[in-house]
């Protein structure tokens, strides 16, 4: 009974994702007829050069970008919400985003992108750019530092303020930069930060998709035990899960999620606090079994959505691509705090 | 109910419960024979969830021994320690969506694989255990719309799935209304003879539970204490 309207519901949300996925394929600032963008994808080749170059190298990785994004922010936020038992957390909790953002901003801001680029070309890595390694480099280093934290600190309510305290910190670091800094390289720090999903490209996805395939693998493994970690550390303990193990292994799948993330496509809000809880609320249940796969689909919906209305046609500038989020996910959020007023002690 | 089957489960030699630098109970040499109830009383604050903590392995003991199964406790691994103690703490999950089953099905958790999926054999035990406290038709409803007796006899069914020996209850009764903390005590004189499991229970309420039990082990106020132990009602 209840299995069979979940695989409904199941089903339901990865059509509609499959829908989706084609809508980004389809719609862009530049019509492409469904039957020749047809034909592009079953390699004839009737169709203008220019037209396959879009189909090929813009809206297919940015469909994959927007997808696999979503989906992973997705499950890092549900991670993250049973870990620290807080229904509006998200992977920029634990100030690895900020960390991202700040390895983007000393680059950036300071105008040491030259620097960083020579590195990368001499490295071979000059496909990535030097917005990606630095903002790759200031996760990295958060992500070491919690992991170093969390295993002397037994409380996650600390540990969950050790976390914003280190985003606050990195963030008021970025203030004073950006207070010397000069005008034009403040505009391109703030155009990152808006987010998107159309500058990965295909290069960039063979480095975001296995770091994203890596955290959500990790996520899987763990879903049982983030289960029994609903009634509590110590009820998940007699039950048998080695709750130090799975603190790491949660932290670093959502760090990478969330370092990779904020990496390629800049740090896109809203995704992770909104995708679980739609999911939870559509399936009924907080079993994550169940919720894990709708978490997904969902996040990477809402991806989807956010990338198709940032870029719809009729108009010649893309939206910021955070704009769209929120948008979308602020009411969500509303939603959910009305809702859990009742019960909730946050 | 003093049953000459009986053979010693959980036994402690010189055990001492305490924090770093706070002892709170020393000198305890527990014993704890299979199909036995122990009713644990004290004030609030003097040691009776760190003593069950302790004896079920989630806190470290200060010094001493516990044995179970003939094993040393500290050589168990977190799994194995999982098949011998089922806990059933008191206090209701919040903002937590699941139907009686689902809930339920949780405490096969040692049993299930990697990735937690019920097989037919978890099913079966589950609503059996669901059966067993009486629960059957709390098994679709959600969690969040039952009454607080119920949610403990499903609490209790939890602990069951788990397959244990030793179910260790703290305070199962403090919300409870009066009908559902007989049903409770009954629940586990049934299970105990029944089933042969061993159950301590720390508790305010020791008119329910006196009458099931067959050793009283009584805290003194002031740390560090031993236990006065006593034969109970039921030997």
């Amino acid at each position: 009974m209840h299995n069979s309207s979940f695989k409904v519901k199941f089903s339901f949300g990865l059509a509609g994702l499959v829908l989706l996925s084609a809508s980004g394929i389809l719609i862009g600032s530049t019509y492409i007829p469904p039957e020749s963008t047809l034909s592009i994808l079953l390699n004839d080749s009737d169709v203008p050069r220019a037209w396959e170059i879009i189909i090929w190298d813009i809206r297919i990785p940015r469909t994959l970008t927007a997808l696999s994004v979503g989906a992973g922010l997705g499950i890092a936020g549900l991670q993250m919400q049973t870990l620290f038992r807080n229904p509006v957390a998200d992977s920029s909790i634990l100030g690895v985003t900020a960390g991202a953002s700040w390895g983007v901003a000393l680059t950036v801001l300071l105008g040491q992108s030259s620097a960083v680029g020579l590195f990368a070309v001499g490295t071979g890595w000059d496909f990535v750019s030097t917005v990606t390694i630095s903002a790759i480099t200031g996760a990295l280093i958060v992500l070491v530092a919690v992991l170093f934290i969390s295993q002397r600190v037994h409380s996650i309510g600390i540990l969950l303020i050790i976390g914003l305290m280190i985003s606050y910190g990195l963030a008021s670091g970025i203030t004073l930069l950006v207070a010397y800094a000069d005008p034009e390289n403040i505009q391109r720090y703030l155009i990152w930060g808006f987010g998107s999903f159309r500058t990965v490209g295909w290069q960039g996805l063979a480095i975001l998709m296995p770091s994203l395939l890596l955290s959500v693998g990790i996520a899987l493994y763990t879903l049982k035990q983030l289960n029994a970690l609903l009634f509590g550390e110590p009820y998940a303990t007699s039950v048998g899960v080695n709750i130090t193990r799975l603190r790491i292994l949660t932290l670093s799948s959502t760090a990478i999620c969330a370092g990779v993330s904020t990496a390629f496509c800049g740090p896109i809000t809203f995704i992770g606090i909104a995708a679980p809880h739609l999911a939870r609320f559509t399936v009924g249940s907080s079993d994550h079994l169940k919720i894990a796969p709708l978490t997904a689909i969902t996040g990477a919906s809402i991806g989807l959505i956010a990338e198709i209305i940032a870029q719809l046609p009729g108009h010649n500038s893309v939206l910021p691509l955070n704009a769209v989020t929120a948008l979308l996910g602020a009411p969500v959020v509303i939603w959910i705090l009305i809702t859990y007023r009742k019960t909730s002690h946050v | 109910m003093s049953n000459p089957h009986n053979r010693p489960l959980l036994s402690t030699s010189d055990l001492e419960v305490g924090y770093k630098d706070n002892s709170l109970l020393v000198g305890l040499n527990l014993t704890v024979g299979t199909g036995e109830i122990i009713v644990l009383i004290g004030d609030n604050g003097t040691g009776k969830s760190s003593l069950l903590r302790t004896l079920s392995g989630l806190q470290r003991r200060r010094s001493g021994s516990i044995t179970i199964d003939e094993q040393e406790l500290s050589e168990l691994s977190v799994h194995d320690r999982s098949r011998q103690f089922a806990t059933v703490f008191s206090g209701r999950p919040e903002n937590i969506l699941m139907t009686g089953f689902e809930y339920v099905g949780q405490g096969r958790y040692p049993f299930t694989g990697w990735n937690g999926q019920l097989r037919q054999q978890d099913i079966e035990m589950t609503h059996r255990c669901i059966q067993q406290t009486n629960a059957d038709h709390l098994v679709d409803k959600s969690i969040k719309s039952i009454s607080d007796g119920e949610l403990q006899r499903l609490t209790l069914a939890r602990a069951l799935a788990q397959e244990p020996n030793i179910l260790i209850l703290d305070e199962p009764t403090s919300f409870l209304d009066r009908k559902s903390k007989q049903l409770l005590a009954d629940l586990i004189r049934e299970l105990a003879e029944n089933q042969n499991l061993s159950a301590i229970i720390a508790t305010h309420d020791v008119e329910y539970f006196s009458p099931i039990a067959s050793q009283t082990w009584e805290i003194p106020t002031g740390a560090p204490a031993g236990i006065n132990m006593a034969r109970g009602d039921a030997c």
